[in-house]
């Protein structure tokens, strides 16, 4: 019996290890930073660098842009992300999804809300009362490049950005800024880094290997700036 | 008017033994220091306040008394028109002499005149989602009155009406059976009382610069003190009249509905929207290294009228008493907010709250939103009300 138990243990973590996540891949990781130029401040760097002697930057997205014709692996199930409305501010204001996955809206705030978005194929405007809730689901990965992005019709400082992917290789960062992209086959690959928020953007060409930990830090400045009007 | 003075930051980019510290210790400086504040200070964030965001003046990092582009806001109710700019006239008609069309050029050509102006929405401070809804600007152009004047302004005009190029179908009566839908420009008048006693001007440059589209441009105009719903953009047409203009943006929206108390009873008044009112606000709170007394703080913010002169600007913490602050001597002009700031000594570890409250030359005081003045308005216009911030150290 013991060795049944220990034979099916081990069959289970193989079955883990062997996933669709392509298991002989590579991890990417690395941290996100922000690096100012006095000549060209960041008037908002204080909500989203917490260390400024590391610079480590949240709420950047780092995903990996897949070539149209490479298999991703299937979706684990669906989850149920949330992004709620409180204190007039989008909670998060930048989330990452896996393309089946649900986006829950909530409000906790004590006013009408609004929540609506004109990219997507599917485009929606509908306000959202105290303690309702409303699930959205989205049509089409737009990556890194085609964010959801989403405001309130009534308040007009609100902001949100959800990323919707159609694998697993994406990762949203916190206070630390550090990124970790698991199970990556071989091949050849763009990394990318947006900080929407701060309107900022980064690439770099790729190339992963079987059974790598492939340790790239992402340094942005102004000169990641999507606007470069000074 | 002179800019503000060099900040902290600024002073210490210039010098080239400062500039290797301020190299050394770039991470560690803050990027935004307002004009009084040390370079030892460190921001203490406000709680449960939104972010700023682009196009909104940012108050916590506010440190130019002109306010840069890119924290500028703007609103339009009719959306942003589409026009020909090169080909842009003002037309003045009605009861005048002589109806008359002004091309940009020759507008220009007319004596030249500078405005310094702090412009609010009078939506601005309704919600802590709409704060930011202010700027301080020079605005660029030529005094309105001798432009009628020229055109002869008739004894029966009443009213100046002010047209935008922006437009839509407004419904009246929806639903029922005399509903009426009807195509109009935006619109808003100023008697011909109050124009005499107001400076309007004709803008199309802002701070040295060419105004922009989403503010106005090619012509906008200017009403010092008066909220910026009255500040008219892309201004096409002005027409004298003889009876009141009561449009959308008179008669039925940027109407404040207040109730005031007649005896026992409360008696609901509606007014237009039309000149600013006294308000402050703390802008920022800042902090120094804590002692054993407690965390030394200060804060700073800004106080701002319809031109009525500033008295002065209390501050309290919690619910002790309030304490005068300093008003920044310059820069000043009538019709653009002061800065100011507070040494609020040493404070015990935990949350506070601080808000303050202006009172004007004539002894009128900013009310508290629990104020009757403030506590019975209907309406979200007009939100002059101490504004509390939460903090916590």
């Amino acid at each position: 019996m013991r060795t049944l138990f220990v034979l099916v243990a081990l069959l289970s973590a193989t079955t883990s290890l062997w996933s669709a996540d392509s298991p002989r891949g590579t991890t990417i990781q690395g941290t996100v930073s922000y690096h100012p130029d006095p000549a060209r401040r960041w008037r908002y760097s204080r909500y989203y660098i917490d260390d400024t002697k590391t610079g480590a930057l949240a709420e950047s997205v780092v995903a990996l842009r897949v070539p149209r014709a490479a298999k991703r692996p299937a979706a684990a199930r669906a989850k149920t992300h949330t992004i709620d409305q409180i204190d007039f501010r989008f909670t998060p204001e930048t989330s990452v999804m896996r393309l089946n996955d649900k986006m829950r809206f909530t409000n906790s705030d004590n006013r009408l809300h609004n929540i609506r978005t004109n990219d997507g194929l599917r485009p929606f405007n509908f306000n959202l009362n105290t303690d309702n809730e409303h699930i959205q689901t989205f049509a089409r990965a737009g990556g890194t490049r085609k964010p959801i992005r989403i405001g309130c019709a009534l308040h007009g400082g609100m902001r949100a950005w959800i990323y919707v992917f159609d694998h697993p290789w994406y990762h949203l960062t916190t206070k630390d800024g550090k990124y970790v992209l698991k199970h990556v086959p071989a091949g050849q690959y763009e990394l990318r880094a947006v900080h929407p928020a701060g309107g900022l953007t980064w690439k770099k060409k790729i190339t992963v290997r079987e059974h790598q930990t492939l340790q790239i830090d992402i340094p942005l400045s102004p000169a990641n700036l999507k606007d470069k009007t000074p | 008017m002179n800019q503000p003075s060099v900040s902290r930051r600024d002073a210490l980019k210039s010098g080239s033994a400062a500039a290797a510290a301020f190299v050394a210790a770039q991470f560690a400086m803050p990027d935004f220091v307002f004009p009084a504040q040390g370079a030892d200070e460190q921001l203490v964030p406000f709680l449960n306040m939104p972010r700023s965001r682009p196009n909104m003046l940012d108050w916590e990092t506010l440190d130019e008394w002109i306010t840069p582009q890119d924290q500028v806001f703007n609103v339009q109710h009719y959306g942003t028109p589409d026009f020909d700019a090169a080909k842009h006239t003002l037309q003045i008609t009605g009861l005048v002499d002589k109806p008359r069309s002004f091309t940009l050029d020759e507008l220009k050509s007319q004596p030249k005149k500078d405005q310094l102006m702090t412009l609010e929405c009078s939506g601005n401070g309704a919600s802590k989602g709409f704060m930011g809804a202010i700027y301080n600007s020079k605005w660029t152009g030529t005094a309105l009155m001798p432009l009628l004047e020229k055109c002869g302004i008739q004894e029966t005009a009443k009213e100046i009406v002010f047209i935008g190029m922006d437009r839509k179908e407004e419904t009246l009566r929806n639903g029922t059976p005399r509903e009426l839908k009807f195509d109009v420009p935006f619109g808003r008048s100023i008697s011909m009382t109050d124009a005499g006693k107001l400076d309007l001007m004709l803008a199309w440059g802002r701070n040295g610069k060419p105004l922009e589209k989403r503010n106005g441009a090619p012509l906008r105009l200017i009403v010092p003190g008066w909220y910026g719903i009255a500040n008219i953009k892309w201004l096409k047409r002005i027409e004298l009249r003889d009876t009141r203009y009561v449009g959308r943006f008179m008669g039925r929206d940027y109407v404040t509905v207040r109730g005031e108390k007649q005896g026992n009873e409360v008696v609901f008044v509606e007014t237009s929207v039309n000149h600013m009112n006294l308000k402050s606000i703390v802008a920022r709170v800042t902090r120094t290294k804590a002692a054993s007394g407690g965390t030394p703080t200060k804060a700073y913010g800004a106080v701002w009228s319809d031109g009525t002169a500033i008295d002065r600007v209390e501050v309290r913490v919690d619910q002790g008493p309030w304490k005068t602050a300093v008003l920044d001597k310059e820069p000043r002009s009538k019709f653009c907010w002061t800065f100011f700031s507070i040494d609020l000594g040493q404070l015990k570890s935990g949350k506070h709250t601080l808000v303050s409250r202006a009172i004007d030359a004539n002894g009128r005081v900013q009310p508290a939103a629990d104020d009757d003045e403030i506590a019975l308005k209907k309406t979200y216009w007009e939100a002059y009300q101490q504004w509390p911030r939460e903090i916590e150290l």
